[in-house]
């Protein structure tokens, strides 16, 4: 795994509520060099159940990414971090925080309870789709993820 | 009076006197020849008498010579008495009398010698006499002298001319003479005229009220207290005079006796606390002016050591017009003050009380009064023992003040404040909701156009795609609008604490952050030596990076006339404060004089768009800054000259002094 992912697809799980974004996410993906598969889960309660391969996902593949949005129905993008980041299993995953907010307080708190990273969604589509792009090379081209 | 009497004055006179005395003529008539003179004489006229009467006295020849013999002991001691014995012996029964009988042949002759021997000695016994006389007279009078010169007050003897006869040295000091023969000496109006005399009122003292003068004139004794002030010295003393005729035997006075006591200093004495009896009866009447007038109620109470245990002695006005109780009943007897405490609190002040007196010390309390209307009134009570020379304490005392405005004010003050806390929180909240829920549908406006854009690139002609540039313009306008209006309402809410911000530091991050416009435009960044001040540092950038970057922006048309921008710096004293004034200058294209409050309002623009880029909230910004931290801010400008933004901050109370490094440095673009 890891920098072999020439063929093998990378897995990313997307947990956001939006429509619209998830759209523009999945069209800023498109772009992509490497060959990915998108999981798209639309609350807090569903992402555990996805992570944890809870019905009715239990056939889920487990991610090589996760995508947060912090603003989220049911279970809020926070919740879903902590117990993310307290799972034995699942702390090993990699978090990108990727939301609308700036504001500093939501910045200390997404970093105090262990996201990778924090990154704020910009108006612009270019800058978006720039993001994206970034976001792949960095994590998977550059970054050497933990052996599963 | 201290006149020239001393120890050795009195001892020579008194020496004198005995020098003078009766006895001493006789010590010198004994060890003198003329005692001898006198025997001899004395005997030869016995001798003459015994002659002439030989043949009356035969049988008692020594007759005469008993006489001789008495006086010559008396007046010339052992000795003559012995000379007078030998020479009656010789004369009677050793001289040859017959002799002499021819010596007087002539009675007559004879006569006249003893009538001329007698009547000489006579003479000269009266001569004696009065000598002795006189003699007695000046040792009585010396003797007298003695006991008035060492009399402490003055004394001095006038005539019925009021010219002084008599007077001791302490007279004649008192009088302003050197000596008391002076002052005898001088005539009445001379005297008069050394010494003004004046009574107690200040007025000249009147002639015929003078003691002596009444003495004198009116026969009876007088006395009187004068100040007299020495014409030619300006010396001024107080005496005291008492004044005695002396009648003659038909009823009229010849002499007046004065005793002069000098009560100069007692005078003083008696002004002295006239005078600090006034100074105590004003400041009597100020305090019972300001115990009067102070709006509390000040009281004295003994006993103790409760309320219970108390009686109100002293209390002022207020008292009566604080609770409407008559000063009497507050005097009335003990425990007033269970009467006029509310009776929740009296027990808590009670006990409060009795700790104050106990432990001998001060206390402020807090509690309830009920005025005789039933209105409760809120106190705060400063309270102290009163203790006795032992420091036993003996009661209390203390003030009260009517706490109604204080804890309405408090209370209101609290109710504000609670308000403002809430609607700050609620400010809070909106501004984070205004943060992500406002952005959201902006994102999606925003990029779903430029989506459609990018999609149906070929299918759109200009116009779409200038509808589709204006729209997704628009929208991140709107962001930045939005982002503005957040920034400038966390200005208030930030909770960072002020802190010491070095403001070189600052600087340097501000021009870190703008290096890229910096190397763009080519732009000199200069500026003196930065204090550091007591301030929140993330809102220190925001100003300076404010400033500088508007000072960029707005530059110069003339692609010659490179920004050149100063940041300076002077202390000036406001009042008891000190201020940093800050001053950022530039070379660019200046604001025009009407302008200069409008730029301070948020999102007002000079410029459009297209030419100078920002929403125009950058200023507000700076402004919101520096008064959070205590400053103003103004700017003064010439159009197509520069302008000067400049604002102050408060100097920090223990100021850290400014490292100097040069008075002035050049930053470069990169922010070396």
């Amino acid at each position: 795994m890891g920098n072999e992912t020439c063929f093998e697809a990378i897995k990313i799980l997307l947990v956001e509520d939006n429509p619209g974004d998830v759209r523009l996410t999945r069209e800023a993906l498109k772009d992509s060099k490497l060959h990915n598969s998108l999981s798209v889960v639309e609350d807090g309660v569903e992402a555990m159940a996805f992570l944890k391969r809870e019905s009715p996902y239990e056939d889920a593949p487990r991610p090589d990414i996760i995508l947060l949005d912090l603003n989220l129905p049911r279970k809020d993008g926070r919740e879903v971090l902590e117990e993310i980041k307290n799972d034995d299993d699942l702390r090993r995953i990699p978090v990108v925080v990727l939301t609308t907010s700036e504001d500093d307080n939501d910045i200390l708190a997404t970093y105090n309870l262990h996201a990778n990273c924090y990154i704020t969604k910009p108006v612009d589509l270019n800058r978006f789709i720039a993001i994206v792009k970034n976001i792949e090379n960095f994590w998977f081209s550059i970054v050497k993820l933990p052996p599963v | 009076m201290k006149s020239g009497l001393n120890t050795a004055n009195i001892v020579h006179h008194v020496e004198d006197i005995t020098q003078n005395g009766l006895s001493k003529l006789r010590q010198y008539a004994i060890h003198h020849w003329v005692a001898y003179i006198i025997t001899i004489t004395l005997s030869l006229i016995a001798l003459t008498l015994s002659l002439l009467f030989r043949d009356v006295i035969s049988d008692s020849k020594y007759l005469f010579y008993y006489g001789t013999l008495v006086v010559s002991a008396w007046y010339g001691g052992f000795g003559a008495g012995l000379l007078s014995t030998v020479l009656v012996v010789i004369f009677t029964h050793l001289l040859p009398i017959n002799q002499f009988s021819d010596l007087f042949a002539q009675t007559d002759d004879f006569l006249q010698i003893i009538m001329f021997t007698a009547i000489a000695s006579l003479v000269s016994y009266l001569e004696y006499n009065r000598a002795q006389s006189a003699l007695a007279l000046k040792e009585a009078r010396e003797q007298l002298e003695i006991i008035l010169y060492g009399a402490a007050d003055g004394i001095t003897a006038q005539d019925d001319s009021a010219q002084v006869i008599f007077a001791n040295e302490a007279a004649a000091r008192l009088a302003g003479f050197s000596s008391a023969k002076e002052m005898v000496e001088t005539p009445l109006s001379a005297t008069r005229a050394r010494m003004a005399l004046f009574d107690e009122k200040g007025n000249p003292f009147k002639e015929e009220f003078i003691p002596s003068r009444v003495a004198l004139w009116q026969g009876k004794p007088a006395q009187a207290m004068m100040r007299m002030v020495n014409q030619d010295t300006g010396e001024e003393l107080w005496v005291a005079v008492k004044s005695t005729p002396v009648i003659d035997k038909h009823g009229k006075a010849r002499m007046a006796i004065n005793v002069f006591n000098d009560i100069t200093a007692l005078k003083r004495a008696e002004a002295e606390r006239a005078r600090l009896s006034a100074m105590l009866e004003l400041q009597r009447q100020r305090l019972r002016n300001i115990v009067a007038n102070v709006p509390g109620v000040i009281w004295e109470g003994s006993g103790g050591p409760g309320f219970d245990g108390q009686k109100i002695d002293f209390v002022n006005d207020y008292a009566e017009k604080m609770l409407g109780y008559a000063l009497d009943e507050w005097r009335s007897g003990e425990n007033f003050w269970e009467k006029i405490i509310h009776p929740d609190d009296f027990v808590r002040s009670q006990e409060q009380v009795t700790d104050i007196f106990r432990d001998g010390r001060t206390g402020i309390m807090q509690f309830r009064l009920i005025a005789k209307d039933g209105l409760v009134i809120p106190v705060e009570a400063h309270t102290a023992v009163m203790t006795d020379k032992a420091g036993a304490p003996i009661g209390v005392r203390g003030v009260l003040m009517d706490m109604t405005e204080r804890k309405r004010s408090a209370e209101s003050l609290a109710k504000y404040a609670e308000q403002l806390q809430r609607s700050n929180k609620d400010l809070q909240q909106f501004a984070y909701v205004a943060s992500h829920d406002l952005q959201e549908p902006l994102r999606m406006v925003s990029s779903y156009l430029q989506l459609l854009e990018r999609r149906y690139n070929d299918q759109l002609d200009d116009d779409a795609r200038e509808f589709i540039a204006y729209a997704v313009d628009g929208a991140n306008r709107m962001k930045t609008l939005i982002n503005d209006l957040l920034t400038y309402s966390r200005v208030d809410r930030a909770e960072k604490a002020f802190e010491e911000v070095p403001l070189e530091g600052i600087l340097l991050q501000v021009t870190r952050n703008l290096h890229m416009t910096i190397n763009d435009t080519g732009a000199e960044i200069t500026s003196d030596p930065l204090p550091i001040v007591m301030a929140d540092s993330n809102q220190m950038v925001q100003i300076f990076q404010n400033l500088i970057a508007n000072a960029l922006k707005f530059r110069s048309t003339d692609p010659l006339r490179k920004p050149e921008i100063h940041v300076g710096v002077e202390v000036v004293n406001e009042g008891d404060q000190q201020e940093y004034i800050f001053c950022v200058r530039d070379n660019g294209i200046g604001i025009g004089q009407e302008y200069l409050e409008r730029i301070f309002v948020i999102f007002q623009r000079l410029h459009s768009k297209a030419k100078y880029p920002g929403t125009g909230i950058g200023l507000a910004i700076c402004k919101k800054v520096v008064e959070r931290h205590g400053g103003r801010i103004w700017v003064t400008s010439v159009p197509r000259e520069g302008t000067t933004f400049y604002f102050t901050l408060p100097v920090p109370v223990k100021p850290v002094p400014i490292k100097v490094v040069e008075s002035t440095r050049k930053i470069q673009g990169d922010g070396k």
